[in-house]
């Protein structure tokens, strides 16, 4: 088995070095002389051309394509990223303050979304073609039909302004470091985050029930006498969660794109609305590693749903050998 | 007349009934039928113009002359959200019939022959698959530019993926038929079986397929537009008319201008998506 995660494993290095090349040449197609894209353009009015021939020469823009694909990627290697265009700092800084921020919206948001996607789903499968069912179902078709930033919106209304619950925007007021002081401005983009993938889950999850609850066993526990309760949970549900957690983590990067629109709608400062920030302003070097980034948390994704449906079902690792990885 | 009836039971008159049985999809082509007229006849429903602005009647109220009222620079609501949904719905339906163009032709191709042509189509829509669509449109309008052409034409690059799994797994099924031997000893050609003997076999998929992308696009643009990444600001979209949210003043005072769009939005994806689940329900019972 470990010989199959392996291969698995280092199938993602070819895969990353495609996605880092188009990356790479995806910024070369860009119009503009590269070195307006390095350096501040109001030091490059005052630079005379001998400067600015030196400057290029030392910033390696005369080498071949390769080799400056070669100098990118190996500074990548060693943790440096590079400077914004906008804000003239280091990458690296920006990331350290943004990617904490969004992992915690992210992770907020799976909890919310998985509780309650799971309940839905349970809920509906054993009340099957009852006004409950029929109602969560459409329920998950407006779910996934209202866009999340509409949704967004009319919370901030509904929630921030007219009832003022809760805060409008942004991660933490002025001396409001700890975790509990930071949740009440979590809690309404993270759920908003969560809506669409309640919505899916609990699609999957009142499917996987429905398939479980047909199967013989199931028959035979409730034959056996145990309490319908006993039945749903700890052979029904049980079962049906297998299929489930790959769904879990195979829709996780969907997850990811979501926060772009949501930090955006709640001013929140993570990643997401770093990189808006940074597309509105052309502002390339973030743009290429938030992509790089994002395109290595995708692949990392991609390698666990492998992992796990390997792990969850024996044919798909024995019947490996033959397609090759 | 019961022999009448029974003749009138073709597949395609059963299908019908089936479609017209199902409750939700009904109200689906209904949402879909509004939308669309309103849309299409926009100068039929409204005698102002979209564009026009009149600075002495910023943010009025709903009124008989402006139906929703004015906006922010006195531009009629109602007028801009149907002449609105003009642009949504050619961006939505161009990108969904871009896309299934795309997905049906590298779809046929990587099913009928195969091999290392196969390979190679399906390792890089492996790649596609495994982003989520929103990010890549937004690198991708990052390096192109916001605009509604380089919208539809970065949506259909972006999103063949789900018509040509569909296509190619249908067309490796029908390669095994019986009737794609007897063309090939006919001595037809390799294209013209594909596309004019087992294309039209996978069409029903497709079509599903089709419908649901709309709704996907409608939204995608939308999103876009709200973050000032989609279409130009001064075009008239669902997506561009709800930016206006963003200022704190339009979100809190005045409500009509941002959710009037959403609305309209919601109500047209969720006909889609109903429409969408009803077509599905009758051209593949077996999902």
């Amino acid at each position: 088995m470990f010989k199959y995660f392996g291969i698995r494993l280092l199938a993602l290095i070819p895969k990353l070095f495609i996605i880092s090349i188009i990356i790479f040449l995806g910024l070369q197609l860009v119009p503009g002389d590269p070195i307006s894209r390095t350096v501040p353009p109001d030091k490059l009015a005052e630079m005379d051309e001998e400067k600015v021939a030196l400057l290029r020469e030392k910033l390696g823009l005369n080498d071949t394509l390769f080799e400056r694909y070669g100098k990118w990627i190996g500074d990548i290697f060693k943790g440096d990223f590079g400077y914004s265009l906008s804000t003239h700092g280091e990458i690296n800084k920006i990331i350290a303050n943004r990617l904490p921020a969004t992992l915690e919206l992210a992770a907020i948001g799976l909890l919310f979304a998985t509780i309650f996607g799971l309940l839905f789903g349970f809920i509906s499968a054993i009340k099957q073609r009852t006004p409950i069912d029929y109602s969560l179902t459409t329920l998950g078709i407006i779910g996934i039909s209202v866009p999340q930033f509409f949704f967004g919106l009319l919370a901030i209304l509904f929630f921030g302004i007219t009832l003022k619950w809760l805060p409008v925007g942004g991660r933490m007021g002025v001396g409001e470091q700890a975790f509990f002081d930071r949740i009440q401005y979590l809690v309404l983009p993270s759920f908003i985050l969560g809506i669409v993938y309640i919505a899916t889950l609990m699609r999957y999850t009142r499917g996987s029930m429905l398939d479980v609850m047909g199967k013989d066993y199931i028959k035979v526990a409730r034959s056996k006498g145990l309490s319908e309760v006993n039945v749903n949970i700890k052979h029904g549900f049980r079962n049906a969660l297998i299929p489930i957690m790959v769904i879990i983590i195979m829709r996780l990067p969907y997850l990811v794109a979501g926060t772009v629109i949501i930090e955006t709608v709640f001013n929140y400062p993570g990643m997401g609305s770093m990189l808006v920030f940074a597309i509105s302003g052309t502002d390339l070097p973030i743009v290429m590693i938030t992509t790089l980034l994002i395109a290595v948390v995708i692949l990392l994704a991609s390698f666990l749903v492998d992992v796990l449906s390997a792990l969850l079902d024996p044919r798909i690792r024995l019947g490996s050998d033959k397609e090759g990885a | 007349m019961s022999k009448k009836k029974y003749k009138k039971s073709s597949l395609a008159r059963r299908n019908m009934h089936k479609f017209l049985a199902n409750r939700l999809a009904m109200l689906g082509l209904v949402l879909l039928i509004v939308v669309i007229v309103l849309s299409v006849a926009a100068p039929v429903f409204t005698k102002h113009d979209p564009a026009f602005n009149d600075a002495t009647i910023r943010y009025q109220a709903p009124s008989s002359e402006h139906i929703l009222g004015t906006d922010s620079i006195g531009r009629d609501l109602w007028a801009r959200l149907i002449y609105g949904g003009r642009f949504s719905l050619i961006i939505g339906i161009a990108s969904a019939i871009g896309t299934s163009l795309i997905g049906v032709i590298l779809g046929c191709v990587s099913g009928y022959y195969g091999g290392k042509v196969d390979a190679v189509i399906v390792y890089i829509s492996e790649i596609f698959y495994s982003f989520p669509q929103l990010l890549l449109v937004l690198i991708l309008v990052g390096f192109a530019g916001r605009g509604w052409v380089n919208l539809i034409l970065i949506f259909s690059l972006t999103g063949w993926i789900f018509g040509f799994r569909i296509v190619r797994s249908k067309i490796l099924s029908l390669r095994e038929e019986t009737f794609v031997d007897a063309c090939r000893a006919n001595g037809i050609g390799g294209l013209s079986i594909m596309f004019r003997h087992m294309l039209p076999n996978t069409l029903g998929p497709v079509i599903v397929n089709l419908t649901l992308s709309t709704a996907g696009f409608v939204l995608n643009e939308a999103a876009l537009s709200f973050i000032g990444l989609g279409v130009e600001a001064h075009i008239p979209t669902w997506g561009n008319m709800i930016n206006a949210a963003k200022s704190f003043v339009v979100l809190q005072n005045y409500p009509v201008v941002w959710i009037a769009p959403g609305i309209a939005i919601s109500l047209f994806v969720l006909g889609i998506n109903f429409f969408g689940d009803g077509l599905r329900d009758v051209y593949d019972p077996g999902q």
